[in-house]
């Protein structure tokens, strides 16, 4: 990815001056080198140049990386792999309607603890060693709509497909809504080459341009506050159901094995 | 491979203290040597094919007005790659998201 980054940059002539020595330490770059986040090289070069020994930044590191290992091993590990993974199992059953939801929810909130965790275990070690490291998520549960959510979900990844497949395909076949789906599908690759992961993306891809014809024809809300925080939290409620839905394909080993879970949910209340 | 492992942890310390003892001048070179031996003993393929990837795109982008050719020969190598590491680390997914994204 940063690899693909850099090229592409360089081709059209952005990237600041720099030397062989400056990209190696880029991509050779311990924090980031297990899961993102996916930093951009000039931001990289930047802090290569300008970084100094700052107690109160290298101290911020030490509580980002505290911070990251509490995630995974106290939330992630334990919380809901192990204590809510039990409670399922205990009260509700898998087949039944309740029991494939909240294991849709207990996958879903455990891919986000583990992930946001690295990330900030990366982000934490690169302010140790005077380096500013991309944010990765910012609350995409909270989300009031597909589109924010993926502006808050794993983020770096979210921008590097918008900047080399998104704008690409978009420019090429001026058809915006082609280039959201074909994104969203490298966005789904890029997790898991497979069938599951190409459903999953073909999913988000659909549900971003439903929401933006939607966005394009919906009545309006009305100005007031009280309108404005109940079409939030409307729509938070909505885009948190869809894609926690959602994680029904990606922790399904097959497709038919996914669908048999929306089968369930959609006819298993009644 | 996962950051919560002691011993990853321990990388991870000597890292940050490579990136602040030495000369100034060596510091970010020490973190991107350490990072090469780390990946050479936990994931050598890994060291061997970003190491690769590295020395060629450098090469084949080290002059302005390089051909388009060569920018897609980097990116498809980049791709074709990707793909076929991602296709072995199937298993893992998404259990060990270290190993399923090791070379980023």
């Amino acid at each position: 990815m940063r690899v693909i980054h850099y090229a592409v940059e360089r081709y059209k002539g952005k990237l600041p001056e720099h030397r062989l020595d400056q990209y190696l330490c880029y991509l050779f770059f311990l924090p980031i080198i297990f899961a993102g986040p996916i930093t951009g090289f000039p931001d990289f070069l930047r802090d290569l140049r300008r970084r100094r020994w700052d107690a109160a930044v290298f101290s911020r590191g030490i509580e980002r990386v505290v911070s990251g290992y509490a995630k995974i091993v106290v939330l992630g590990n334990y919380a809901i792999s192990i204590r809510f993974a039990q409670y399922i199992n205990d009260n509700h059953p898998s087949g039944t309607p309740l029991g494939e939801y909240l294991d849709c929810l207990r996958f879903g909130s455990n891919l986000y603890i583990q992930f946001s965790g690295y990330s900030d275990i990366a982000i934490g070690l690169g302010l140790m060693m005077g380096f500013r490291i991309a944010e990765n998520f910012r609350l995409p549960f909270l989300a009031a709509n597909i589109g924010e959510f993926w502006q808050r979900w794993h983020m770096t990844l979210t921008g590097w497909c918008r900047s080399y497949i998104y704008l690409p395909v978009a420019a090429a076949t001026r058809r915006p809504a082609a280039a959201t789906v074909t994104a969203m599908l490298v966005l789904g690759i890029w997790h898991d080459v497979s069938m599951r992961f190409v459903l999953w993306g073909l999913y988000h891809g659909v549900g971003i341009v439903v929401w933006q014809r939607f966005r394009s024809i919906r009545p309006e809300i009305g100005d007031g506050v009280l309108s404005r925080i109940t079409g939030r939290l409307l729509g938070t409620l909505i885009t948190f159901q869809f894609v926690i839905l959602s994680f029904a394909l990606a922790k399904e080993n097959t497709p038919a094995a996914a669908a048999r879970v929306y089968t369930v949910l959609l006819t298993g209340w009644w | 491979m996962t950051w919560v492992r002691l011993d990853i942890l321990g990388w991870a310390a000597l890292a940050v203290l490579l990136a602040w003892l030495p000369p100034r001048r060596t510091q970010p070179h020490a973190v991107a040597a350490l990072t090469l031996v780390f990946l050479s003993i936990h994931a050598p393929l890994s060291a061997a094919i970003l190491s690769l990837f590295a020395l060629g795109s450098w090469a084949l982008l080290a002059h302005e007005n390089h051909p388009t050719q060569r920018l897609l020969l980097v990116v498809g190598a980049v791709v074709v790659t990707l793909v076929s590491f991602k296709l072995g680390a199937r298993p893992q997914f998404p259990t060990d998201l270290g190993t399923a994204v090791v070379p980023l």
